[in-house]
């Protein structure tokens, strides 16, 4: 027995179909919701099930016409899914330029500075990422009603950008740490100021992380669900609410649900390829380094 | 020298703040056509609704259908931040909450002059805006009346040689026979969801074969739950609707409406029996694949032929920014010739004279059934704690149904919860009932 | 870091040509710049997260509804007995029960399968870059939709895992969503699929930086496998480990979105977990004063069960630091 499980042959074979389950596992999942969105909607809830375009079943994009036009009055227009789409575009993407502006400028002030009690502080960052949004909705949902920032474009952008500055303090000071002191102090005795020196040599250096920290944030604004619903349900909605009741009260919209989902999931996978690299610090807040 | 950025940082945030305000309180438009919003939740008639109200010539009008579990608290969370539709169309039960806290506006007055009081059936008058009860002080006019009805496959029922079922006993027999026999893959399919997020789907299915096996939900003239509940009756009505459950779909102990329709549509199930709003759900040839094998009948009593009441009102927010083009598209609305455009369509109205015309009993296949069933229906609860007493009864009698729970240990459960509620709300009974308006829509705002 | 410094130095080199002016700039001294960088983030955090904590605590102290009192300031005043009411509720305590039978299967599911296939990709092999990218995406799309497709994959009838699970294996068809025990089975198979990759990427980076000559030297002492895992591998990623599980401990403990869409309550309150009962006495009842006290409830749970899994941390640490 023992033998056998030594033979690099039957070793090789495990290897290789174990790593095929756990890809099965973790891939199929979206590989039906793909195949789904371009079946005609009666097809996706056929038994037995249709596995193979081209093979099974055509491929039809009616799915997508369909989420991204509606017809008012006899004339096509863009759907509510545009409106939602363009409106998580907006403030998702605005919460993250404010949110990395800020939380470096904070960061680099961590990380060159002497602070008072800095690692309280730092800690104090953190921990308003542990607190349950569930737990915090209650007296943001008092206060911007009685603000009149509920439904607005601010408020809910002001609420991604508090989300995402924890985050880009920890991960920026990390890395502004890692960074040589010597390149500003060089600077600055070749006659710049502070500021000149952070803007024109620190920023430099650091844009590539600031990137791949904004597409963190970014994906947590792009992702976030409750606060949309309770903060934001007319102007400026955004789209993760308007996802869950694209499935309709009638018969269940499956074929519709899978199509809205690929064109909201397909920035989201395109931006983790783009930080594959940097993943681990930022699911980590980079306390975890390669 | 510390001061300075302080100064600066809050300066920043403070114009942040302004952007914000001024973007939430949008400015009224100054257009010559104003614009209106109604908001509701998602099924048929809501897109109806859309329709129709774009041939109102006065205001655009928009409709905001949303889903059913979210409609509760949309509204209401609008309301506590002062905003919202200006229209909103509130379930019968909502107006003792919604009254209370000063959301809607008192029509009472207003309703004399501008809309045929006369012409409505009472009851529908009393379920749909009145509050509290017997006040005559109404704050909705009916919006969409409803009640369910037998929806069945005529092809099996002919197999079977079966005629639609005028009790409940008879139904389950049937039901049992169908899914035996293989004749279809289950018998009946219903909403039997519980949870908060499917709303009323359990309670107002379970109620009415409760009220046919001859119990009650409470007194509302002592408050009393305790011992009204859990009587002998409903614990048969319980033990029989999870007979009934046994003949569902596989795993439907979930199912909300849009579940229920697919199960019928698709061939699972032979009958469901389902609010009338649904009905262009299943006429809908493309939609529903059994559509043409379809029938429709009166839902079934028991001892008593008791149906639980649907429908909605429509009032008008305390907070609405247009409260006169609120109020004259409610009379538009109201009025006998937008009535008769609405049920053409698919809405159901409240009007005598609307219901005996013509032109609605030919409307759609199933109107005479709906005239014949909403002889028979009652409601429930009209208080400001519905809510809560519906999500305690919804949770508690889905564990029942599905067999996680005995059907006594279940009504005794809900019975004691909902008497605390409604003895911590009311510690001396019906007196503490009272109505705070939102003011009158016939005094200046 | 050569290279760079030779690239920083060319930047310099450019720059002298033109020396800048030395007083540009003079007035913006290091301790207003400090102020200046800080204070946004700062007045942003208190303004967003500690004011509105700072009043919910208040508003927990008094029975402030909407339904009742037209502002807030108009709540009464009603001291512990928010607290005291919760804490006797029978329910309260069967939701903490349901949440902790989410929260511990879950992360322990998680915790094993992200481990196990991190130690199966610990080798170099082809195509590993790709896979593991690929096995990473979940963890970073969208819960809600997460929800909604899996929920359109485990429908008892038409769902496709049960068409596997029935039709092809013959196993009797699960009745995923809305089962008591099957409900529950499926959000903690949903969320690990999310989140196992979480797990998977943090042990990858654990397992990966254990030096290659201690397995050598225990090699050399013909170690067992098991002992080279146990004395070797595990004390030295074990803190590595622990952060991973006190991430998806906060995180599962926190969910909502994913309960919501994928199962509804489960038909009744079969998933009905803490944060979910928290919304509903919230938006549903809008009972704010209760709800408020919920929330200092959970965020107590929340910061104790931190504070011990911080302290195993430290001491984990200190062990493998001697």
């Amino acid at each position: 027995m023992n033998s056998i499980l030594k033979n690099p042959l039957v070793q090789r074979t495990m290897f290789w179909l174990a790593t095929t389950l756990v890809l099965v596992f973790f891939m199929f999942p979206l590989y039906w919701l793909v195949i789904s969105s371009f079946k005609v909607r009666g097809d996706v809830t056929l038994t037995p099930p249709t596995l193979f375009p081209f093979v099974q079943f055509q491929p039809t994009l009616d799915n997508y016409i369909d989420i991204l036009t509606t017809t008012r009055g006899g004339t096509t227009v863009a759907s509510p899914f545009i409106g939602a789409l363009v409106n998580s575009i907006l403030i998702s993407g605005t919460a993250t330029l404010v949110a990395v502006l800020l939380g470096t400028l904070a960061a680099y002030a961590f990380s060159r500075f002497r602070i008072p009690s800095e690692g309280n502080l730092m800690f104090f960052i953190l921990s308003t990422r542990m607190l349950p949004p569930i737990v915090v909705i209650i007296p943001i949902f008092l206060m911007f009603s009685n603000l009149g920032l509920r439904n607005s474009f601010v408020g809910l952008t002001l609420l991604y950008v508090t989300a995402g500055l924890p985050f880009v303090v920890w991960m920026m000071k990390g890395f502004f740490d890692e960074i040589p002191r010597e390149y500003e102090d060089a600077a600055m005795m070749d006659g710049y100021s502070r500021i000149e020196a952070v803007w024109k040599i620190v920023i430099p250096e650091a844009i590539p992380a600031m990137l791949s920290t904004a597409v963190f944030v970014l994906i947590t604004a792009w992702n976030e669900f409750i606060f949309a619903l309770r903060l934001n349900p007319d102007k400026f909605s955004t789209v993760p609410p308007y996802l869950v009741t694209v499935i309709g009260y009638g018969r269940p919209e499956w074929a519709r649900m899978a199509a809205t989902s690929v064109i909201f999931l397909l920035p989201i996978v395109i931006f983790t390829v783009l930080v594959r690299n940097h993943l681990l610090r930022g699911v980590t807040f980079g306390a975890v380094r390669r | 020298m510390t001061r300075k950025p302080l100064i600066l940082a809050s300066l920043i945030l403070v114009c942040a703040l302004l952007l914000g305000v001024v973007g939430g309180a949008a400015p009224v438009n100054a257009q010559a056509k104003p614009e209106l919003s109604i908001i509701w939740f998602a099924w048929p008639p809501c897109d109806k609704l859309q329709t129709l109200v774009n041939s109102y010539p006065a205001a655009t009008v928009s409709v905001k259908c949303v889903p059913i579990g979210q409609w509760h608290d949309t509204i209401f969370t609008d309301f506590v931040a002062k905003g919202g539709a200006d229209l909103p169309i509130l379930d019968s039960q909502y107006t003792g909450e919604a009254v209370k806290g000063g959301h809607l506006l008192d029509l009472s007055q207003w309703m004399k002059t501008n809309v045929d009081v006369d012409q409505y059936v009472p009851a529908a008058l009393a379920a749909y805006g009145e509050y509290p009860p017997n006040s005559k002080q109404y704050y909705g006019l009916p919006a969409m009346t409803d009640v369910m009805i037998q929806v069945y496959r005529k092809d099996i029922f002919e197999k079977e040689g079966f005629k639609p079922a005028t009790t409940w006993t008879e139904l389950l027999t049937q039901m049992q026979k169908i899914k035996a026999d293989g004749a279809a893959p289950s018998g009946f399919s219903w909403f039997w969801c519980g949870a908060a997020a499917c709303y009323d789907n359990v309670q107002t299915a379970w109620n009415q074969i409760a009220w046919s096996f001859g119990g009650e939900l409470w007194d509302p003239t002592t408050f009393k739950v305790k011992g009204i509940l859990d009587s002998a009756e409903n614990v048969k009505a319980l033990r029989y609707a999870a007979e009934l459950y046994k003949t569902s779909p596989a795993g439907s102990g979930n199912f909300g409406f849009g579940e229920d329709v697919d199960a019928v549509c698709t061939g699972k199930a032979a009958e469901t029996i389902i609010w009338v709003g649904f009905g262009p759900s299943f006429t809908d040839k493309q939609g529903c694949p059994q559509s043409d094998n379809l029938a429709y009948a009166v839902a079934p009593g028991e001892v008593k032929h008791v149906l639980s009441l649907g429908g909605m009102g429509i009032g008008v927010s305390s907070y609405t920014q247009n409260k006169d083009a609120s109020l004259a598209f409610l009379k538009w609305f109201e009025s006998k010739d937008t009535q008769l455009e609405w049920v053409k369509i698919g809405g159901y109205s409240a009007r005598t004279d609307i219901l005996d015309s013509d032109t609605f009993k030919n409307a759609a296949t199933y109107n005479s059934v709906f005239a014949d069933s909403y002889k028979l229906v009652k409601d429930f609860w009209n208080l400001p704690e519905y809510n809560d007493l519906l999500i305690v009864q919804g949770e508690q009698l889905n564990l029942a149904i599905t067999g996680q729970e005995d059907a006594q240990i279940a009504l005794t459960t809900i019975a004691d919860k909902q008497q605390a509620i409604l003895d911590k709300a009311y510690p001396n009974g019906p007196s503490g009932l009272s109505a705070v308006t939102g003011g009158e829509a016939t005094k200046a705002p | 870091m050569e290279k760079q410094l030779e690239q920083f130095s060319d930047v310099n080199a450019q720059q002298l040509v033109r020396p800048p002016t030395r007083r540009r700039f003079r007035w913006l001294t290091d301790r207003l710049l400090v102020n200046i960088f800080l204070w946004p983030t700062f007045l942003l955090l208190l303004f967003i997260t500690v004011f509105p904590l700072v009043w919910s605590l208040y508003l927990s102290f008094t029975s402030y509804s909407p339904k009742r009192d037209s502002v807030w300031t108009a709540a009464p005043w009603v001291g512990f007995q928010n607290y005291a009411e919760l804490l006797a509720d029978k329910d309260i305590w069967a939701r903490f029960t349901t949440s902790a039978a989410v929260v511990v299967p879950t992360v322990l599911f998680e915790f094993l399968l992200g481990f196990g296939v991190a130690f199966l990709f610990s080798r170099q092999f082809k195509g590993r870059s790709f896979i593991t990218t690929a096995i990473l995406i979940p963890m970073m799309l969208t819960t809600v939709v997460v929800g909604l497709f899996w929920r359109f994959m485990l429908q008892a009838d038409i769902g496709i895992v049960n068409y596997f699970i029935h039709d092809i294996f013959g196993f009797p068809a699960v009745f995923w969503l809305t089962d008591t025990k099957a409900a529950l089975a499926s959000l903690v198979l949903v969320d690990a699929w999310q989140w196992t990759p979480f797990v998977f990427l943090i042990s990858l980076a654990g397992l990966s930086a254990v030096p290659k000559y201690l397995y050598e030297a225990a090699e050399v002492d013909r170690a067992s496998g098991w002992f080279k895992f146990r004395h070797i591998t595990l004390p030295l990623i074990s803190p590595l480990l622990l952060i991973a599980i006190i991430f998806r401990l906060m995180d599962t403990y926190k969910l909502f979105d994913l309960v919501w869409v994928l199962t509804n309550g489960g038909g009744s309150t079969n998933t009905k977990i803490v944060p979910s009962y928290l919304y509903e006495i919230a938006f549903g009842s809008l009972d704010i004063g209760k709800a408020s006290a919920l929330g200092y409830i959970m965020l107590v749970v929340i910061i104790a069960l931190a504070n011990i899994l911080v302290r195993v941390l430290n001491q984990l640490k200190t062990e493998s630091d001697k």
